[in-house]
């Protein structure tokens, strides 16, 4: 395999690079599909304004503007051979029946009815510190739109955007904490932009940046000269993700005593909620500490190879679905392995109170950069709908990712099972917790890609 | 699930490639056979395929095997290129074997020489048209069941229960730790 490269970050935009330190305020503007001299106008005036090459704030800013180009807008600048060589997962819409998006997700229900993704042209994504900086921002952005001539598409039915805000801060030094109760950022594996991967810094730049197209990590374009013009730039799957947190909790509630019935009902609630993620939700792995939260163990480094048939972590819990590490992957996953994607993302809608439907909507605004979007972020999906990469999952290979599985899925089973010493507990009726209500591929460009698409000096 | 991949290439017919293609069909048996079928047993979700040339105007793969297209199709570009490249440079219109030899374009162009069975899905995917099995097993399930694992039954009623009940089901033992709750 050809050696990882060397990644000159500075020209890459700060959501590649981590999520926006300090900024726990988020908003995305979606903007309709320009005329070319509109999306030159827009971008240029702009450009300015964008972050590139840190995830911080630069010196005196409160807020870090970032921008992605959906398909429909590259087409209108980009020459028709250079277009045809970006991915074709890219340039379609979304695939929702390989996502897993049936029934209450299909694709006819995203965006709330309000668009289709074929009318999006961008998405303007804006990182603040504060209200006000949030809404300077988004003044900015809008007034640029206005003066382009680019319209603003609203995704929610009552015309609002797409805001998001962290909840409760979680445990000293972790994350924040998210509408399931989970404790944040601690799967999020960090890229090797020196080129040097390491247990610290596990991610090849290949799996989250353009332009280093080889067997390990395919990508498109994967040739010159349009993997040259798109160098350093990346593919970003993005998902607005609707968690149904009454019914999650009534699960734990219902589920979680019979389960466990040796333990107090509240620890068997937990122990269920940590046997759905893989996790305890203060961030415990259950593969390090399967009995109890041990937090201060969240940030170590750990494999399911000692555990193949789940005794600690169910083999269909969703870390160990989204990162088997360690695990005998089977068939074509063998050949393929385990795709690797950067997720940031940030919670939306005020937190439920008490454990009845509100009737809000809240859930997670979902980013996740990748350099192919089929290769990863799509095999993903289908892992998480089909659990079949591993021999240690049943012969039928219906299983699926207990948290984010879609059972309405043909073919789908509903069936959690859970090992102990002991014997094994099951479900046989995993209810749907999540609800995908929108998802948009876009291309976060690097600095010098966008310079030469948009044409700017 | 198990799927049907139809993928039906039509044939250049200049000389040159129709010579080829003899080439190809002479070298078959004794060559490609031997890769391609160490390779589908090592995926173990074959359940069956075959390579056929129709009047040299069309060849076609045709498989049934279980899990998604892309998946498979991409194990098969990158564990047979040496069978893949001679068969689409015999393919009209088909890009270059460079261009094609990539995840992306592998997996759009197999899917755009994919042809739709008659019929209709007896599993929900529309792309997917009618696939007759009688057992409706996956290659796992068989070979479990033959090895007198598993559960030991091909045809079964249909698996799942909707009812929304949790069960017990404690195959390991009288401690299972678990409920019944139903």
């Amino acid at each position: 395999m050809a050696s990882s490269p060397q990644v000159d970050t500075t020209g890459l935009q700060a959501i590649v690079l981590g999520n926006v330190a300090g900024c726990p305020l988020v908003r995305h503007i979606v903007l309709a599909v320009p005329e070319p001299e509109a999306l030159r106008r827009f971008v240029a005036s702009l450009y300015p304004f964008l972050r590139f090459g840190s995830n911080l704030p630069a010196e005196g800013e409160k807020a870090v503007i970032n921008l992605s180009l959906a398909a429909p807008a590259l087409k209108q600048v980009l020459p028709v051979d250079v277009y045809a060589k970006l991915e074709t997962a890219f340039r379609d819409p979304p695939d929702a029946e390989r996502l897993g998006d049936a029934g209450a997700s299909a694709a006819s229900s995203w965006w709330e009815g309000q668009f289709t993704g074929d009318e999006v042209g961008a998405f303007v994504h804006l990182f603040a510190t504060d209200d006000s900086a949030l809404e300077a921002a988004t003044a900015q952005v809008v007034q640029a739109a206005t003066d382009a001539g680019i319209p603003e598409l609203h995704p929610r039915a009552g015309g609002g955007r797409l805001d998001a805000r962290y909840l409760a801060p979680g445990p000293v030094g972790k994350g924040a904490r998210l509408h399931f109760g989970y404790v944040d950022g601690l799967s999020n594996a960090k890229v090797a932009w020196d080129g040097a991967p390491s247990d610290v810094r596990p991610v090849d730049p290949r799996a989250v940046v353009l332009g280093y197209n080889c067997d390990s990590f395919p990508c498109a374009p994967a040739r010159d000269p349009a993997a040259v013009l798109f160098r350093d730039s990346s593919y970003l799957a993005f998902r607005w993700i609707y968690q149904d947190v009454a019914a999650f909790e009534r699960f734990l509630t219902e589920k979680g005593p019979p389960l466990f019935p040796a333990m107090a009902p509240a620890v068997a609630r937990e122990m269920l909620a940590a046997k759905l993620m893989g996790r305890w939700r203060d961030g415990t792995p259950l593969a390090l500490s399967p009995d109890a939260p041990a937090p201060e163990r969240g940030d170590e480094a750990f494999t399911f190879a000692s555990d193949p048939i789940g005794l600690a972590c169910p083999v269909s819990a969703h870390i160990r679905v989204m990162n088997p590490k360690g695990e005998r992957l089977s068939g074509m996953a063998a050949t393929t392995g385990i795709p690797q994607v950067v997720r940031r993302g940030m919670p939306y809608g005020p937190e439920l109170a008490g454990d009845r439907d509100d009737g809000v909507d809240r859930g997670v605004l979902g980013m996740f950069v990748c350099a192919s979007i089929r290769e990863q972020f799509m095999r993903l999906a289908a892992w998480a709908t089909r659990n079949n990469f591993s021999d240690v999952f049943p012969a039928h290979g219906k299983d699926q990712d207990t948290l984010i599985g879609n059972r309405a899925v043909p073919g789908a089973t509903r069936t959690f099972a859970i090992p102990s010493a002991g014997g094994t507990g099951r479900v046989d009726a995993l209810p749907d917790f999540l609800r995908t209500k929108g998802t948009q591929y876009l291309m976060l460009m690097s600095r010098r890609a966008m310079q030469q698409v948009c044409g700017l000096d | 699930m198990i799927t049907a991949l139809n993928m039906t290439v039509p044939l250049k017919q200049d000389p040159e490639s129709l010579e080829k293609l003899q080439q190809l069909k002479a070298a078959f048996a004794d060559h490609i056979q031997p890769a391609i079928d160490a390779v589908l047993r090592k995926s173990k979700i074959v359940h069956f395929a075959r390579v056929l040339v129709i009047h040299d105007k069309f060849l076609q793969v045709i498989t049934e095997f279980d899990g998604d297209p892309m998946e498979y199709t991409e194990f098969f570009r990158r564990e047979l290129p040496a069978v893949f490249k001679p068969i689409f440079e015999l393919a009209e219109g088909a890009p270059d074997w460079d261009d094609l030899n990539n995840q992306d374009t592998f997996f759009e162009a197999s899917k755009g020489l994919n042809v739709t069975a008659l019929g209709r899905s007896t599993d929900g995917r529309p792309d997917q048209g009618w696939l007759f099995s009688y057992f409706d097993k996956s290659v796992r399930e068989i070979e479990e069941a033959l090895a007198g694992g598993g559960s030991g039954a091909l045809i079964t009623a249909e698996p799942t229960d909707a009812s929304g009940s949790t069960v017990a089901n404690a195959p390991a033992g009288p401690a299972s730790p678990q409920l019944a709750d139903g």
